[in-house]
């Protein structure tokens, strides 16, 4: 399968994507498509991903606030349209709901345009040397969307979140975040951005509390009301050293101050790690509530359970490259499936010029086909030769995974 | 639609209000490293003053005793003169002890500084937040500054009120220029720490290579005057800035405590510079 994203310029005028055997799909890879979607321009609409609760029942994570079992906090308007310059004083975050809940409701009072370009990649690139951190990354994230910057270790998520956040510099290319040059206005948008560490450090001998505090007073005074609410709802024990907290408290901290001060960007490497099972459940909820409440979220991650989960788009980068941005859905929809046909004789070779097959493996009288799209093709081959029985398996994001950072050669 | 966001006008933290924040953690952070080498600054001075009244009542045969001693170490250890206050303090205080101790706590705070915060990591904490690199360098800067103060203003006071109690002659203008001179001295050494610290991330380097220098520099100072060879380098040696002109005896020499001073702020802007344009490491 061929696949190539050819340019999403930063203006961001025309995407393209190739994929398939040829075919041309002008894909709802990036930013300019979303305003084709044909929920485009209600504001807040987005295509939504499935959520699979662990309880199993499906829902839809755009009603983040009754999903969390949460009441709307008083006076809130969800994403209504009040207020008229953002960030002027009337609009900052003042006050904080009480213990619990998560102050970045006030993200609601400000003005919410859908496709607001929040973080934006141009040929961002990280040489160590003559090593490749991440080549060429081209990419963007708009408000209240949840991105997943998927690959396996060593891929270069690190290394792109960390050039985004000012820690280690660009080779090349560019990116912008909050509508702010990376390389010159750092402090701006560190200011308005939450980071969470892929290998937290903290200072080991304060407490809690105190460490917080300082993070909270270093960003020029945080209330109190907003990390103690947030440490209370992940069962956090800020009275304690951290150097006697257990990986997973320290992983809430971390989680605590990448959200404290209600950031309209967040940046988060690998955060669920270390985390429990329910703890991790609390976590994507606080996300999509960040998310619907009009922030960006990035997020990297190797698990992509975790991604389809909680991201409305992936994008898959493998050895410093981005390989494809997709939404979880269409991700899905692309992945290789497995056909397998039973016939009464050995099988025919004809099968492996079917459409949209991309490996047929014959064992004994079964062929196992690897197909990308449609099987029909494939199928009226096999009835014309007699097949006896076809076992189909839904395509799993693993495959899709695999099949994207995998065989190079095949992509 | 697509439109980036249009850039807010950001309320960004008072840096005044910040560089204070992070100076006064930065110290808190090393409260218990200052307070051993407190501790360890008090008992050398006591410990020594404690000495100096029998010192001075075996008077002449004290000095005959020394005078026998090889001339290295009398040179070394300024023993020529060791009997009276000022050449009792500057032999047992202040050609060694005082010196390194207060280039210890500048080393360590300075490898602590950018270096200790990459290795452990927690420099990816500090600097995502709205601060920028300058504002971290001179925070830490200050932090170091102010141990280094903290530490030869304890020694002085020590010695001011320890000096009169046995008996110890030196004017505490004396001290005080000794004090000065010594705390530039570890001040030199700490931007140097900084320096090294920014330019390699690495505590352990910038500690070995900044002890190893002073350890030379010391030396060199304390040597030049015994090898012909080596004499004319002695001018070289940021010991010999900082305690040539006795101190305790003549006061602060103007020209070198500019020099030192000069080059300590030529060291800290240098490590600022090379700590903006630094990739910060990770574990």
């Amino acid at each position: 399968m061929a696949y190539a994203i050819l340019q999403y310029p930063i203006t961001g005028q025309e995407i393209t994507g190739e994929r398939g055997k040829g075919e041309f799909q002008p894909q709802s890879l990036l930013d300019a498509s979303w305003d084709q979607r044909p929920d485009a321009g209600r504001p807040g609409a987005r295509a939504r991903t499935l959520l699979r609760d662990p309880t199993g029942s499906p829902r839809y994570r755009s009603s983040g606030w009754e999903n969390a079992g949460r009441k709307r906090p008083p006076g809130s308007t969800g994403r209504s349209v009040t207020g008229s310059a953002q960030g002027g004083p009337g609009s900052r975050c003042v006050g904080t709901d009480g213990p619990g809940g998560y102050p970045g409701w006030c993200h609601a009072r400000r003005v919410e345009v859908p496709s607001d370009v929040v973080l934006q990649t141009d040929g961002l690139t990280k040489f160590y040397g003559r090593q490749r951190g991440i080549e060429d990354l081209s990419l963007a994230v708009h408000s209240g969307e949840i991105i997943g910057f998927l690959g396996p270790n060593g891929a270069g998520k690190t290394t792109t979140i960390r050039m985004l956040l000012g820690l280690i510099r660009p080779t090349r290319g560019q990116a912008r975040l909050l509508g702010l040059d990376m390389r010159r206005r750092g402090v701006e948008i560190r200011a308005q951005a939450g980071y969470l560490p892929g290998d937290l450090a903290l200072y080991e001998r304060m407490r809690g509390e105190d460490l917080l505090g300082f993070l909270a007073a270093m960003r020029g005074g945080v209330p109190s009301g907003a990390y103690r609410g947030l440490a209370e709802r992940f069962d956090l024990d800020l009275r304690r050293r951290v150097g006697d907290l257990s990986k997973g408290n320290r992983q809430k901290l971390g989680v605590v101050q990448a959200f404290m001060h209600s950031p309209r960007l967040l940046i988060l490497d690998e955060p669920t790690s270390g985390l429990d099972p329910l703890v991790q459940l609390e976590f994507q909820r606080l996300v999509h509530e960040v998310a619907d409440a009009g922030s960006a979220v990035f997020l990297s991650s190797h698990v992509l359970s975790e991604v389809d989960l909680m991201a409305d788009r992936v994008a898959i980068v493998n050895d410093g490259r981005l390989v494809l941005v997709d939404d979880v859905d269409g991700l899905r929809e692309h992945a290789p499936r497995r056909v397998e046909l039973d016939f009464p004789v050995r099988p025919p070779d004809e099968l492996a010029d079917a459409p949209h097959v991309r490996s047929v493996q014959v064992r004994g009288r079964t062929a196992v086909c690897q197909v990308t799209g449609p099987v029909g093709g494939l199928l009226k081959i096999a009835v014309d030769h007699g097949v006896a029985d076809v076992h189909s398996h839904d395509p799993t994001l693993e495959d899709a995974f695999l099949g994207y950072v995998t065989g190079g050669e095949q992509r | 639609m697509t439109a980036a966001v249009p850039a807010h006008r950001v309320h960004l933290p008072a840096r005044p209000a910040q560089t204070a924040v992070l100076v006064a953690r930065t110290l808190a952070d090393r409260w218990r490293s200052l307070l051993g080498w407190g501790i360890g600054l008090v008992g050398v001075c006591a410990v020594q003053l404690a000495v100096y009244p029998s010192v001075r009542s075996s008077g002449q045969d004290m000095q005959t005793f020394v005078d026998q001693w090889p001339e290295a170490l009398r040179e070394t250890f300024g023993l020529d003169a060791y009997t009276t206050g000022p050449g009792f303090l500057n032999t047992e205080l202040f050609s060694l002890m005082i010196p390194f101790i207060l280039i210890g706590v500048a080393l360590a705070a300075a490898a602590a500084a950018t270096a200790g915060e990459e290795e452990a990591g927690t420099a990816d904490l500090l600097l995502a937040l709205p601060v920028t690199r300058g504002l971290v360098l001179v925070a830490k800067a200050l932090a170091l500054t102010g141990a280094v103060v903290g530490l030869a203003a304890l020694g002085w006071v020590t010695l001011a009120v320890g000096t009169p109690l046995v008996d110890l002659d030196v004017s505490s203008s004396g001290l005080a220029a000794g004090a000065v001179m010594t705390g530039l001295l570890g001040l030199l050494y700490g931007t140097l720490g900084l320096l090294l610290g920014a330019l390699t991330g690495r505590r352990g380097v910038t500690l070995g290579i900044g002890v190893a220098l002073a350890l030379g520099a010391f030396l060199l100072n304390a040597l030049a005057p015994l090898a012909e060879w080596l004499e004319p380098w002695q001018d070289a040696s940021p010991f010999a800035w900082a305690l040539g002109a006795e101190p305790l005896v003549n006061g602060i020499d103007a020209p070198r405590a500019l020099l030192l001073a000069g080059l300590s702020l030529a060291f800290a802007i240098l490590a600022w510079l090379v700590f903006r344009r630094r990739d910060i490491t990770t574990r």
